[in-house]
């Protein structure tokens, strides 16, 4: 009866409907949704049969009553099923319909599904997984959980299931993520994870919790906090992960697993306190069970929670900030006075006088031993080693850390630099150190006790007069004095000096803890080693600023020495100089009668352009440097 | 006062010579690589083969069952397990280019059978980088001759079977990977059927138990349940990632970080 009445009424309108039909179906199958809504015929194709007549004989309620009523109900059988030109040879079976292709329509979705896993391996099509393609309703259910729904008819996932993300998922929540949201929905992609992880599988995983983890909006409005991305992203598995080399460091899933995701008060999640042993133990061995107190995503400024830690940074901070702000004061009030004076000299004509008369002005006078020579070169080396492969990981999202940490070959190569670099530096200041010592508990005619070599002109120790020279130089900063005088040691000299003894302490100390996180456990709790990276990481800042900037200034930059002092790379300087810039030392050995036996010969030419060459290179290298480090500090810190 | 030293003349040619022979080796290296007889051949120089030359025959090297579900259109269907019998009957040209694939990335098949064509001596032989998906991934389109409906055919992970055995839960393992990396390793009561056996064996096996059909790397398995499950069998699992995934699942964890 069905048929019969549907057949007289196609009969009696079929050729209007039919017209109707045909210009409606072949504007979609062949234009391709986009190009609609106007619609247009492609230029040499033939109009087929109508829908009508398909129905005539494909008449299953599916075709006949579902798909008119479906969201494709509206297009004719043609728009899909394409190649019939005529149903005479069609029901003879000489002309069979082509290949369906939805991406004619759906053409952005074709493009990714081309990398989809589901279609390279399986070889998945459209209406695999949307399987009542001909009854398609518009969907009823949240996108999330329709998705769900559809996944899990192959990949039934207990763990995902009883996770925090699918428990919200099925109670209606459109933040929380569903298998989409990770794996993508029609790009899913061939990571199989299951027996390898690959570090781009790493890295877009991580890329895909950022997302959502790391949108504070959306975590505000579910009663998460976003800071935990930006928290992780100061420790050592968050720089490393974002500086690209993502393979051998902790990413999200690591300890969060993949599907079993549980906030850690649950005693299934893998991050509750009772499973963590095991949880780092994926990674780490050879720990004390007090290691899992390292904080994963520390928060620097909860006083209450990371009290330490919160004290610590405060103190760094303080520390920078008031050796900068001397410093650099310091070096702005030197360049002003020394370039004042010049000027003024130059206004009045004045012609700067030899302190000493004739040809003995220029003789030579060593000021380091070649020993010191090489050891400054050393330190140059290994101290540029080790900025060049840590600071690409404390600015691990400038876009230079990059490029620096793959002229390494990677992170991984960076770090074994790194540690190359440390024990460099490590073996200098023992050797510096023994020396110190030696020279501190050595007689010499000239002093009785250690005490007074300590304090001594011959000493790199501050003493009372160095309290006086800096008031002085601050008396001419400001045109109410002469300069002070100075001995063989400057204080900002013995500054340099010292602060090394403090950063190895703090950068040294730390760093040891860091090399070996496991065997620390056994000394301290794992928290310790928060501080330690804390330490390391603003120490480091405030070494690297500070030789790029200060020492380079004070010793380098000064009018006068400008653009280079070739001292610490030939050994010697003039006689004239000396006078100049340490009289008391120059009188001192005047009256010692021990400035004979310091003159050199002058220093071959060879010699002079290594000097030249290591030390220019030095200098531009640590201030491109310097540039980078504070363009970071002011758009990153 | 000539300073220079002389050049040394056969020196001189014979690292020329050197340099050239370098050259000829490693230029062509980016698109084709000679490997023991066969060339690796990227998608991009097949596809050009597959349009232009005429002397070409493609070959999907995988079982029938797999190769008539979905190939690159034209392909010669030769299981690799009867591989040499049947190509010097089916090609009788010695001259033709033997283009041969895998259904996979890492699979083997198609390298085992280029020795075989070369054993049997075709003399062009060249085996696809990257198999079907690379193919598919370029754009290229593939042709279904018998395409095995997919069913929603739930894949288990090792947990879970590991689970099931120790439950001592009743059902049968079909192990569909090739005799040799059958003998090397399986799991305990695994009958080994290969999808070219499948047509014929189907029938033997019982329809009131559950089904695991296991594979090397998890991407077999699920055509092969498919396929049963057209054949009337309802209660069908694979094993999610394969054999791989379940070494790796009983060599514990730790060698998953290690192998990185």
């Amino acid at each position: 009866m069905r048929d019969n009445s549907f057949h007289i009424w196609s009969t009696r309108y079929g050729r209007l409907i039919n017209t109707l039909f045909i210009v409606a179906c072949l504007c979609c199958s062949r234009g391709g949704w986009a190009a609609v809504p106007g619609g247009y015929q492609t230029p040499g194709s033939v109009p087929g049969p109508s829908s009508i007549q398909c129905l005539d004989c494909h008449d299953d309620y599916l075709f006949a009553k579902q798909f008119p009523q479906s969201i494709h109900g509206r297009n004719g059988c043609e728009s899909c099923h394409d190649g019939v030109t005529d149903a005479e040879k069609h029901m003879l079976g000489g002309q069979k319909p082509a290949l369906v292709s939805c991406a004619e329509c759906h053409a952005s979705i074709a493009t990714e599904y081309k990398d989809n896993y589901h279609y390279l391996h399986q070889d998945f099509r459209c209406y695999d997984c949307h399987r009542d393609i001909h009854a398609l309703q518009t969907r009823k259910m949240p996108l999330k959980k329709a998705v769900l729904d559809g996944c899990t008819e192959c990949h039934a996932n207990e763990e995902y299931v009883h996770s925090g993300h699918g428990l919200a998922v099925s109670q209606g929540n459109q933040d929380a993520a569903t298998c989409s949201d990770c794996h993508g929905l029609h790009s899913t992609k061939v990571y199989h994870t299951s027996y390898e992880y690959p570090a781009e599988a790493r890295e877009f995983y991580n890329s895909t919790c950022i997302r959502c983890h790391g949108d504070e909006r959306m975590m505000e409005r579910n009663g998460l906090s976003a800071s935990v991305v930006r928290y992780y992203e100061k420790t050592y598995h968050g720089k490393v992960q974002g500086v690209g080399y993502p393979t051998r460091v902790a990413g999200c899933a690591d300890c969060h697993t993949l599907h079993n995701i549980l906030p850690k008060d649950d005693p299934s999640s893998t991050i509750h306190p009772d499973n963590l042993v095991n949880n780092c133990g994926k990674c780490h061995e050879g720990f004390h069970p007090r290691f899992v107190l390292y904080r994963a995503h520390p928060d620097y400024s909860d006083r209450a929670q990371y009290a330490s830690l919160y004290w610590t940074n405060v103190f760094m901070i303080t520390l920078l900030v008031a050796t900068f702000l001397f410093f650099w004061v310091h070096a702005i009030l030197w360049w002003r006075k020394t370039y004042w004076d010049k000027d003024y000299r130059e206004r009045m004509g004045i012609l700067p006088q030899p302190l000493i008369p004739g040809a003995e002005g220029i003789r030579l006078i060593q000021r380091f031993s070649g020993r010191e020579i090489v050891v400054h070169i050393l330190l140059v080396v290994s101290f540029f080693t080790l900025v060049l492969t840590g600071f690409p990981l404390k600015y691990h999202s400038a876009s230079w850390a990059r490029t620096l940490i793959e002229m390494w070959g990677g992170a991984h190569n960076a770090g074994n630099f790194h540690r190359a670099g440390a024990i460099v530096l490590f073996v200098l200041f023992f050797y510096i150190l023994i020396r110190s010592l030696r020279f501190l508990f050595t007689r010499n005619s000239n002093t009785a006790g250690w005490k007074d070599r300590l304090f001594g002109s011959e000493s790199l120790f501050p003493n009372m007069k160095d309290w006086e020279d800096m008031k002085g130089m601050f008396k001419w900063f400001f045109n109410r004095g002469e300069q002070p005088r100075f001995d063989r040691w400057t204080y900002w000299e013995k500054f340099d000096f010292l602060a090394v003894f403090w950063g190895m302490a703090v950068i040294g100390g730390s760093g040891i803890f860091l090399m070996a996180p496991e065997l620390t456990s056994y000394l301290f709790p794992g928290w310790v080693l928060n501080i330690a990276a804390l330490l390391h990481s603003e120490e480091a800042l405030l070494a690297a600023l500070f030789i790029f900037t200060v020492h380079f200034f004070n010793t380098h930059l000064i009018p006068g020495k400008f653009p280079m002092d070739r001292t610490i790379f030939t050994g010697t300087y003039s006689l004239e100089k000396m006078h100049e810039e340490k009289p008391l030392e120059y009188e001192r050995l005047v009256k010692e009668d021990k400035i004979e036996g310091l003159k050199k010969e002058h220093p071959n030419i060879y010699n002079k352009l290594a000097a030249a060459v290591f030390g220019y290179a030095s200098l531009l290298l640590g201030l491109f440097l310097a540039i980078l480090i504070l363009w970071s500090v002011i758009t990153l810190d | 006062m000539n300073w220079r030293p002389r050049r040394n003349k056969t020196m001189w040619r014979k690292i020329c010579m050197s340099f050239l022979c370098m050259a000829v080796v490693l230029l062509p290296g980016g698109v084709l690589r000679a490997n023991d007889g066969w060339t690796d051949i990227d998608v991009k120089t097949a596809y050009g083969m597959y349009s232009e030359d005429r002397n070409v025959v493609f070959i999907n090297a995988m079982s029938i069952l797999e190769c008539m579900d979905h190939r690159i259109p034209g392909s010669f269907c030769i299981p690799c397990t009867v591989f040499q019998e049947d190509v010097t009957t089916r090609i009788r040209d010695k001259k033709t280019r033997l283009v041969i694939y895998c259904a996979s990335i890492d699979c083997h098949r198609s390298t085992h059978a280029a020795q075989k064509a070369l054993a049997a001596g075709y003399a062009r032989v060249f085996v696809l980088k990257g198999g079907l998906p690379a193919w598919k991934k370029a754009g290229y389109e593939v042709e279904a001759v018998k395409r095995i409906p997919r069913a929603g055919i739930h894949s288990i992970k090792p947990k879970v079977l590991d689970a099931w055995m120790r439950e001592k839960r009743a059902f049968i393992i079909i192990d569909i990977r090739s005799r040799d990396l059958y003998d090397r390793d399986h799991l305990p009561d695994a009958l080994n059927i290969l999808c070219d056996d499948f047509s014929k064996s189907y029938d033997k096996l019982p329809m009131d138990k559950t089904l695991l059909v296991v594979d090397e790397r998890g991407h077999r398995s699920f055509l092969a349940a498919s396929y049963l499950y057209g054949k009337g069998f309802v209660d069908i699992v694979t094993l999610f990632g394969g054999m791989t995934n379940w070494q790796t699942f009983k060599s514990e964890g730790k060698k998953v970080y290690e192998r990185q």
